[in-house]
């Protein structure tokens, strides 16, 4: 390979041939605003070079721009420019937050960018933020933030607006005093303690999170369902455990902010109901009472069994499996006397939709099993029988499979148990509502009870199609038609020209009977407000 | 052996008229390759007395198949062609899902009701 001439580089790195272009005639740069060759023009204008590299390589967020570039706004002189305002069609979105027309680098958008950036400077060896930078790691970025106020060609997001909303980078020290002496140190779903007791060579560990219900960034969970100023007061916030924040986080479409708000004021009743309510044992105050943990899980049976009810609501069928997960706040032995099923109602059975068959895994046997059918029930052990013995570090599973075959039933478990002296008896039930199991032998004995849905899908008004309608319309309630008419007004006032109405599932449509155009005859989306946004991009589009 | 067996629930179709100008065709059973041939009988009737503004009211129907979906297309394009209009009046989620799964609702003026579409037509 010969070396080049000149330079004595490899081929490879020789320069490309240069081209000699004639300059463009001098205007005026809508950047700059000096003479200058033109070298772009963009909607804003015509842009001199060094513009033109500016906005290439540092293109500022736009606010959104579903309207296009807007060349009659004031001029962008001095400030930055969005990619769709200076011609690009690039969409660009943000590889991180998901966020469109924020361009930054690395794919990221300048948020995004910051972050990862600022995020490198604070990391420990690990490569982590410690948990106490984080709140620094946060004001860094947003402080930021205000610099890419907006880009003035396009839709605004005032200057103003962007610190207001994000001013607040931390949970204050009151907000936060509140949550912790209300919640008890607990954790609000598994009630867990959330400071680890100190060992002879460490310190107390703090393993509880103050988790917003609705998230503090865009993209995040539950986000926007808080107002922006509120968004760190106690009013957002909920004590969990690490485990718990994360399956909150994770699991958003169960863990709604109404849902989250609804645990944590039961939890904080339970706290002061437990403060109040109990005289003060000898010895240690939170253990004694009760030094049982209990979780219950209930295994997923391959068809899932839906009760006609208002609303309808899934229950366990006969032989459904609940796995009871015990262990103990106390690192001394809790030795597990007895434990009995307590029916707390019978009732004849309900009509019931069982659903289609799913591929499912195969259950095995477990330990234990209650016949419901005998007045008197009791657990009958399929391998080891009582007693156990649990502690912090020793954990016992249970699994335990009712059966009945005559009516529905209403329970839930009581365990005996002797610790440091004391006896006890722990209720086990399902979240202070009792374990319900369903007779679904009976559904294919007695007819008329099942309501027929098949491999050929569901009856139409079953009850799991209506539960599933309830859940699309959100918050388990389908309007009322006097809510859903008022709504109706409202959305067709705003639309002229399009006629609203909801489908016997809740689905909400909107029919054009305005003049003859070309454009959809009929929208739908699962809400109102989805609908209304449909119908505002459908008019914002020609 | 009957070759041409007909299905338990048969499409029944009654058409009235509204001011003599709007033809309401109401579906009952379901619309099947059997219950097309019958709608789609109704429609050249209608097409031959020269009316061209159609309303299918299909909240009674409980299944509808390609056959049934393509007579209804068919007619649509037949009475577009002659500045008239075919829509729909149907309330059931299980019907109006398979509209928006195949994107016939951008095609289809789709009424919750007979009576909602008397409004606007």
């Amino acid at each position: 390979m010969r070396a080049h001439p000149t330079c004595t580089a490899p081929p490879s790195w020789r320069p490309a041939v240069l081209r000699v272009v004639p300059p463009e005639p001098a205007e005026e740069c809508a950047g700059c605003g000096a003479e200058r060759p033109v070298h772009a023009r963009w909607p804003v204008g015509p842009v001199c070079r060094a513009c033109y590299l500016r906005a290439r390589l540092h293109p500022a967020p736009s606010g959104g721009l579903r309207a296009g570039p807007r060349a009659d706004r004031p001029r962008y002189r001095g400030n930055r420019l969005c990619g769709p305002c200076s011609g690009s069609s690039t969409d660009y979105t943000c590889a991180a937050c998901g966020e469109g027309n924020a361009f930054h680098d690395r794919g990221c958008c300048e948020r995004c960018g910051l972050q990862h950036r600022i995020a490198g400077l604070l990391a420990s060896l690990d490569g982590e933020v410690a948990a106490g930078l984080q709140p620094l790691a946060e004001a860094l970025t947003w402080a930021a933030m205000p610099c890419v106020s907006a880009c003035p060609v396009g839709e605004d997001r005032s200057r103003a607006d962007a610190i207001r909303h994000y001013v607040m980078v931390s949970i204050s020290d009151r907000d936060r005093k509140i949550l912790w002496g209300r919640s008890g140190n607990r954790c609000a779903l598994c009630r867990r303690i959330l400071v680890a007791e100190r060992t002879s060579g460490d310190d107390d560990a703090v393993v509880g999170d103050e988790a917003h219900i609705a998230a503090q960034s865009p993209g995040g969970p539950r986000y926007g369902e808080c107002a922006p100023s509120a968004v760190n007061s106690y009013e957002n916030l909920i004590l969990l455990c690490k485990v718990d924040h994360k399956m909150v986080d994770d699991q958003k479409q169960h863990f709604t902010s109404a849902r989250l708000l609804q645990t944590r004021k039961e939890h904080e009743a339970w706290v002061e109901h437990i403060l109040d309510g109990l005289p003060e044992p000898p010895g240690d105050p939170r253990h004694v009472n009760n030094p049982l943990i209990a979780t219950v899980e209930r295994e997923a049976l391959p068809r899932v069994l839906t009760v006609d009810d208002e609303p309808p609501k899934e229950i366990s069928g006969s032989g459904n499996l609940h796995v009871i997960v015990l262990e103990a706040w106390t690192m001394r032995a809790v030795q597990l006397r007895a434990i009995r099923p307590v029916v707390r109602a019978r009732r004849p059975p309900r009509r019931a939709c069982l659903a289609p068959p799913r591929i499912g895994g195969i259950i095995e046997p477990r330990p234990f099993t209650v016949d419901f059918d005998d007045d008197n029930p009791i657990l009958q052990a399929l391998g080891v029988d009582f007693p156990f013995k649990v502690s912090a570090t020793d954990i016992e599973q249970f699994d335990i499979t009712p059966r009945v075959t005559t009516g529905e039933v209403a329970w839930h478990l009581e365990l005996d148990w002797i610790c440091e002296g004391r006896r006890g008896t722990t209720i086990t039930d399902d979240d202070g509502k009792p374990f319900e199991i369903y007779p679904t032998p009976m559904l294919s004995s007695s007819p008329g009870l099942d309501w027929g849905c098949g491999f050929n899908g569901h009856v139409r008004g079953c009850p799991a199609e209506r539960l599933a309608a309830l859940r699309r319309a959100g918050s388990q309630s389908i309007p009322r038609m006097a809510d859903a008419q008022a709504v109706i007004e409202a959305i067709e006032e705003e639309f002229p020209g399009w006629a609203v109405w909801h489908s016997d599932a809740g689905i909400w449509y909107a029919t054009w009977v305005g003049a003859p155009a070309s454009r959809s005859a009929t929208l739908s989306s699962d809400t109102a407000d989805g609908l209304r946004i449909r119908l505002r991009r459908e008019s914002r589009e020609p | 052996m009957n070759p041409d067996p007909e299905p338990t629930a048969a499409l029944s179709v009654d058409i009235k008229f509204w001011d003599e100008k709007i033809a309401v065709v109401t579906c009952i059973g379901e619309l099947d390759v059997y219950g097309a041939q019958k709608l789609r009988d109704a429609f050249t009737a209608l097409n031959n007395q020269g009316l061209n503004r159609v309303l299918v009211d299909l909240s009674q129907v409980s299944y509808i198949d390609s056959t049934g979906m393509g007579t209804m297309i068919g007619a649509l394009k037949r009475t577009r062609s002659v500045g008239g209009s075919l829509d729909l009046a149907c309330n059931q989620e299980g019907l109006l899902r398979f509209f928006r799964g195949s994107g016939l609702t951008i095609v289809f003026r789709i009424f919750g009701s007979q009576a909602a579409a008397r409004r606007y037509l």
